[in-house]
């Protein structure tokens, strides 16, 4: 099957890697109710993660084999500090993309919390060869108020090329607000700007209707894509599930996750 | 063509909109000429001191005497109050009213950083970061940029700590020396003529400082260091970087345009390395100062050409009752020279001041950027301005004027001399209402348009600035800014009207701005354009326009604030046309 994108085509390492709720609320760039699946998009919720925890997720776009996405995340708070691993795969056999992810958070006063992460990506192409680069990624989340709090990130400033052509991984900037007008209702406004695309403008809530509950939805305009999903909580588990339908392509893809915490 | 051609309907939108908004922000450098470049690293110091400082003590003044738009007075005048704050201030309303929207709101928590980050989104977008820390001893200052459309996040970066060590104190990374009065070693922008300028002129270069702006190509980057001895200060720099521009016969044309988007421009970014080497020695004299600075330089570009210079200068002032000179003299290796040289006589309110100066063409030394009136560098210069200040009744009265000829004229076009003459009425009715009159007449082949070669013929053009302050309330600011530009052998006459309100509550602040302009000929007009903290932004008006912008502020907390601005130009008198729209937002976070 070839799909006819309404865009430039994209290259090696440019699918975002967000956990189903984030896509759910309108593809969130950052963690909006602390999810350990979100912590290789955002990790400043490292900084206040669980002493141990680890999660998984898959989604295989638009039901297609060869667009299978995989994230597996397992890390802790271990002295004030917050440290994670994680691994994503994208692809088939014969091409394969993988991404290890090491990363660092830290809370700075009682406002900020600032994360590193230091990236592998590994290209695979059957027959051709592999080809590795590393990367960066520079984040923080800081409180303003009750009300808000502003987040921002940089993937990638050290411009990371792979293989001999030297293709140039993406560099993305991300900033937005998340806004939180009650306990139970969560919201979302952000950029995110690969310097190759256009500018995405993003928008999504979460609605926690219990504990153990919540829903969302949301919109993102490049591409136009409308979102919806939810999650269910039970103790120590979290299962995801994200829907988004590209309008200009019609086209529906599924993401679920599953994560465990361990509470000390 | 002016506002009684409009269709009915829209001549009630403009009055509407007129009569509604009630505008303006009250910075000191709102009162300058919007015709003149600001340095960026003025804004941030300015930003960075409100954050970081709670009050003005000899920390925080030590980052204000880094502005650049203070005078030699000035300068003076906070470093004494900064140690005696009951030092009488009324002689400098600048620095009261620069005081007072520092530090004369709420006191600021315990700070120790502040991290900047905005979006401007014109066509393209802009992102910029820029953050400063203390820590103990040390600052650490960072800025990032990333223009339109350019494909890396940080296109361009700066970075310089700052400390001491005993009597030494040291900058590493991006930093700047300000040597004598600017014929070697200066900021990006020059002093330019205009009200109050011999006491700016007149202002001595404070040594090393770290580099704040956002001009891509004219910081030294690599180390410099600063000691006191006991027979003066001795001030050093070595530099060594990539910068853009191109090598011209005698001297570095250096690029300040910073965008790496066409193939050109990509192909010209970092086309030169640069390595400079720098001293000065100064020590106090008798009522006064003396300075030596030499410092040497090598430049090589991608294609092989390479120059070399070295240039030399001694500098001094001298005060001898209520008369301070001063003068500079530099020459290079290349035969160059160039001289600048005045004084000021202060007797009461009476104020007289006089500079001197002749720049051989194509005067190069290092940074050199010492006031002169031309940019282009090929024809040299001469000049004489000279400046008087006085109170007459309740009125101040200010005048200067400004002669000056190239000393080259290799293109006919080219008109060989110029002058300017300025003459300001400012009278305060009361601590909220002031008025202030300015008329000035320019003549100079300008490269006010830009243009580098073929250079336009000049006429005089008179140009017509009124000012109405007026604080309506604690909370509400409002200004009118009528201006008037007509070249003096014609009939055109551009005209333009600004009305600024500024709103401030204890958490919000809402500016408002407004401005027609209707534009004859080529003479422009220019006004402040709403801007967001750290930005200080001109609107340039060459077509009947109409513009309105809207910024909006809030304090999220003591710590951090949003800004955000928004702004809508017509370029049609009739409002036919699609407007430009722009935007910024702001987030100014503090640690």
């Amino acid at each position: 099957m070839v799909f006819f994108y309404p865009n430039s085509a994209k290259g090696a390492f440019e699918s975002e890697i967000l956990s189903p709720l984030q896509n759910a609320a309108g593809g969130a760039p950052f963690s909006m109710n602390y999810s350990p699946l979100s912590i290789v998009s955002d990790p400043t919720d490292l900084a206040k993660a669980p002493s141990l925890f680890y999660a998984g997720s898959l989604h295989q776009k638009f039901g297609l084999k060869s667009l299978k996405e995989s994230l597996f995340i397992v890390g802790g708070n271990f002295r004030g500090v917050g440290l994670g691993l994680g691994l994503s795969k994208f692809g088939n056999s014969n091409y394969q993309e993988l991404l290890v992810s090491a990363m660092g958070a830290k809370q700075v006063k009682d406002v900020l919390q600032l994360s590193f992460s230091f990236n592998i990506y590994q290209l695979n192409i059957e027959n051709y060869g592999q080809a590795l680069a590393f990367g960066s990624q520079l984040s923080l989340r800081y409180i303003l108020n009750n009300l808000l709090e502003s987040r921002f990130s940089v993937l990638n400033a050290n411009r990371p090329t792979i293989g001999e052509s030297k293709e140039k991984l993406p560099q993305i900037i991300t900033a937005g607000l998340f806004i939180k007008p009650s306990e139970r209702i969560f919201a979302q406004a952000s950029l995110v700007q690969d310097t190759e695309y256009p500018v995405s403008i993003r928008f999504g809530i979460i609605f926690k209707m219990m504990d153990q509950l919540g829903f969302a939805i949301g919109k993102i305009n490049q591409p136009n894509v409308i979102t919806t999903g939810g999650y269910i909580n039970w103790e120590n588990f979290q299962i995801e599930l994200g829907c988004l339908s590209y309008v200009d392509l019609g086209l529906i893809t599924y993401q679920t996750g599953i994560s465990f915490t361990r509470n000390p | 063509m002016w506002i009684w051609d409009l269709s009915l309907t829209k001549l009630v939108l403009v009055l509407l909109v007129i009569h509604s908004i009630i505008l303006s922000q009250f910075e000191v450098i709102e009162s300058l000429d919007p015709e003149k470049s600001l340095p960026e690293s003025d804004l941030i110091i300015l930003m960075t001191a409100k954050t970081i400082y709670p009050s003005l003590s000899p920390e925080s003044a030590s980052l204000l005497l880094e502005l650049s738009f203070l005078t030699d007075d000035e300068t003076q005048a906070i470093w004494k109050y900064s140690k005696n704050p009951f030092q009488n201030l009324d002689p400098f309303p600048r620095l009261q009213i620069l005081i007072n929207e520092l530090w004369g709101g709420n006191e600021s928590p315990d700070i120790n950083g502040i991290f900047v980050h905005r979006i401007n989104v014109t066509e393209t977008i802009q992102y910029k970061w820029r953050s400063e820390m203390n820590y103990s001893r040390f600052t650490l200052g960072m800025l990032g940029e990333r223009d339109g459309d350019e494909l890396n996040i940080l296109d361009y970066y700066s970075l310089f700590l700052k400390t001491d060590a005993g009597d030494w104190n040291y900058i590493f990374g991006n930093f700047q020396i300000l040597s004598g009065y600017g014929l070697v070693s200066w900021r990006a922008f020059p002093v330019k003529s205009d009200f109050g300028i011999t006491n700016a002129v007149m202002r001595r270069g404070s040594g090393i400082q770290p580099y704040r702006s956002g001009h891509e190509s004219w910081a030294y980057r690599g180390l410099a260091w600063e000691r006191t001895l006991g027979m003066g200060q001795l001030i050093g720099g070595l530099s060594h970087r990539k910068l853009d521009g191109s090598i011209q016969d005698e001297y570095i044309k250096v690029s300040t345009l910073g965008l790496h988007v066409s193939e050109s421009q990509i192909k010209n970014r970092n086309n030169i390395t640069e390595t400079i080497g720098i001293a000065t020695w100064q020590t106090q004299i008798k009522n006064g100062e003396f300075g030596l600075t030499t410092g040497g330089g090598t430049w090589f570009d991608t294609n092989k050409n390479q120059l070399s210079n070295l240039s030399s200068s001694v500098y001094a002032n001298y005060q001898l009752s209520n008369v301070k000179i001063f003068s500079e003299f530099a020459i290079t290796s290349k035969n160059k020279s160039a001289i600048i040289a005045g004084s000021r006589m202060k007797q009461g309110l009476f104020y007289y001041g006089l500079v001197f100066r002749r720049i051989d063409p194509d005067y190069f030394a290092l940074r050199d950027n010492a006031f002169r009136n031309w940019t282009n560098k090929k024809f040299g210069e001469i000049g004489l301005l000279q400046e008087i200040w006085f109170r007459f009744h309740e009125i101040n009265v200010k005048v200067y004027s400004d002669l000056f000829s190239g000393l080259k004229n290799p293109s006919k076009i080219f008109k060989k001399s110029g002058h300017e003459t300025g003459l300001s009425l400012q009278q305060k009715f009361n601590s909220n209402f002031s008025i202030q009159v300015k008329y000035k007449i320019q003549e100079n082949a300008s490269e006010t348009y830009g243009y580098s070669e073929d250079m336009i013929v000049s006429a005089p053009v008179s140009t017509f600035k009124s000012s109405i302050k007026w604080k309506r309330s604690p909370h509400h600011f409002i200004q009118c800014h009528l201006q008037e530009k007509h070249q003096q052998n014609g009939e055109l006459s551009s005209r333009g009207v600004q009305l600024r309100s500024k709103y401030q509550t204890d958490n919000f602040g809402l500016n408002l701005n407004w401005v027609t302009a209707n534009i004859e000929g080529k003479e422009w007009i220019y006004y402040w354009d709403v801007n967001v903290p750290g930005e200080m932004k001109s609107k340039v008006f060459t077509r009947p326009s109409h513009y309105c912008g809207i910024k909006l502020s809030y304090q999220a907390s003591q710590r951090s604030e949003i800004y955000m601005r928004l702004s809508s130009t017509w370029n049609q008198w009739d409002f036919d046309i699609n407007p430009v729209v722009r935007s910024a937002l702001q987030i100014n976070l503090s640690i």
